[in-house]
């Protein structure tokens, strides 16, 4: 874990998912939605109340289309979390930051 | 880094030189934040970037007021931002302590609502809670969490619409840890902002407010059919055809309570500028 958000591209993130432990975030956005763009610097504050729980990943829909194909996300912003290889849930829209924790500590 | 701008007066004239170069270039723009290699946001050309994280760390500007350049320039006149963006930076002195500045802007709005008197349990209980990780205690994020959950709940007891459920909704929002938050003082402002809605208008009775509420609800219903075939509706000429001296009214009161918004908003720059100026 970083304490900070990470962008990763559409061949890391098999690698990601391979290799982190724990949770992962997936972030799937685009510059050009403005709810992801709202979004963004929530997720930078939750990179670091989560600083040893869990890694944020943003991942540009925009920049390689092919990225989003594997999370099938209808919608942005995403946000996809995985534990240990395998997505257990995921929420769709822009949220608040206290939405956003208590549903991630409710997955701690 | 020692206080702001490191305590380097070079990094302060070279990052005013960068503005102002872009202030003269026409490349310096204001909204959401963002750097295309030529120009950008504030906070865009600041760190040819846009992380709040980097400018907090080049310059010496706490996590939270680094958050707060770019909304804060563009709550300006748009005549102003660019002013705003330097006066940023030129009322900062070179090694200033800026570290209590977030508190105090919070503790500024908190006040503003009345929180200190009508929620002054939740707001002694997230003064305390910033007091303690101003002075380094560690405070885990289960203590945000709990102190936050326990005034949201007393938000939703309080009754809709009134000053002790606003003032609460704005200490559960200012209930985060400062330090390293980047996006909390922007989030308060913009409560406060929205909290003029709440003010009653003394022109417009709250009576006729409900049934214009009611009538536009009505028509809304009445022409789903239309929409449902693709037709355009136009809404605020139904009402006024309808009921024209209502709709006149509702209209007036909207004109007003837009330009009490407006008027909020403008003050924002003058607010934050007085204190990071305050700092030494």
């Amino acid at each position: 874990m970083t304490g900070k958000v990470i962008d990763v591209t559409g061949s890391d993130v098999a690698a990601v998912i391979a290799e982190q432990s724990g949770l992962i975030l997936f972030d799937l956005w685009s510059p050009t939605c403005a709810p992801c763009r709202a979004l963004a610097p929530i997720l930078d504050d939750l990179a670091a109340d989560f600083v040893d729980e869990l890694q944020i990943c943003k991942l540009n829909v925009e920049a390689d289309e092919a990225i989003a194909k594997p999370f099938a996300a209808r919608a942005l912003p995403t946000l996809a979390l995985y534990r240990d290889g395998l997505e257990i849930d995921r929420m769709v829209g822009l949220k608040s930051r206290g939405q956003l924790t208590a549903w991630l500590e409710s997955h701690l | 880094m020692t206080g702001a701008f490191g305590g380097d007066p070079a990094i302060k004239a070279a990052l005013l030189a960068r503005l102002e170069s872009h202030v003269a270039n026409g490349t310096l723009r204001f909204g959401g934040t963002a750097w295309d290699g030529s120009g950008g946001s504030p906070l865009g050309v600041s760190t040819e970037g846009g992380d709040s994280a980097d400018y907090a760390a080049r310059f010496g500007y706490p996590l939270a007021m680094a958050g707060l350049l770019d909304p804060l320039t563009a709550y300006a006149e748009p005549d102003h931002r660019a002013t705003v963006a330097l006066r940023w930076v030129e009322c900062v002195a070179v090694g200033a302590d800026l570290s209590p500045v977030p508190q105090r802007i919070v503790d500024h709005f908190l006040t503003a609502m009345g929180a200190d008197r009508v929620a002054a349990t939740a707001y002694a209980e997230v003064k305390a809670l910033h007091r303690a990780e101003a002075s380094g205690t560690a405070v885990r994020r289960g203590e945000w969490t709990a102190a936050r959950r326990r005034i949201e709940a007393a938000a939703e007891a309080a009754l809709p619409r009134s000053p002790e459920r606003a003032a609460l909704n704005i200490c559960a929002t200012a209930c985060w840890p400062l330090r390293t938050s980047s996006s909390i003082l922007s989030t308060l402002i913009a409560a406060w902002l929205q909290d003029v809605n709440r003010e009653a208008d003394p022109a417009f009775a709250e009576a006729d407010r409900a049934r214009a509420v009611a009538k536009l609800d009505e028509i809304y219903q009445q022409t789903q059919p239309l929409r449902d075939k693709g037709e355009a509706v136009d809404i605020p000429a139904l009402f006024r055809t309808g009921e024209p001296a209502l709709a006149t009214a509702f209209e007036a009161s909207l004109a007003r309570m837009n330009a009490r918004y407006l008027e909020r908003t403008r003050s924002v720059p003058d607010i934050v500028l007085a204190y990071l100026a305050a700092a030494k």
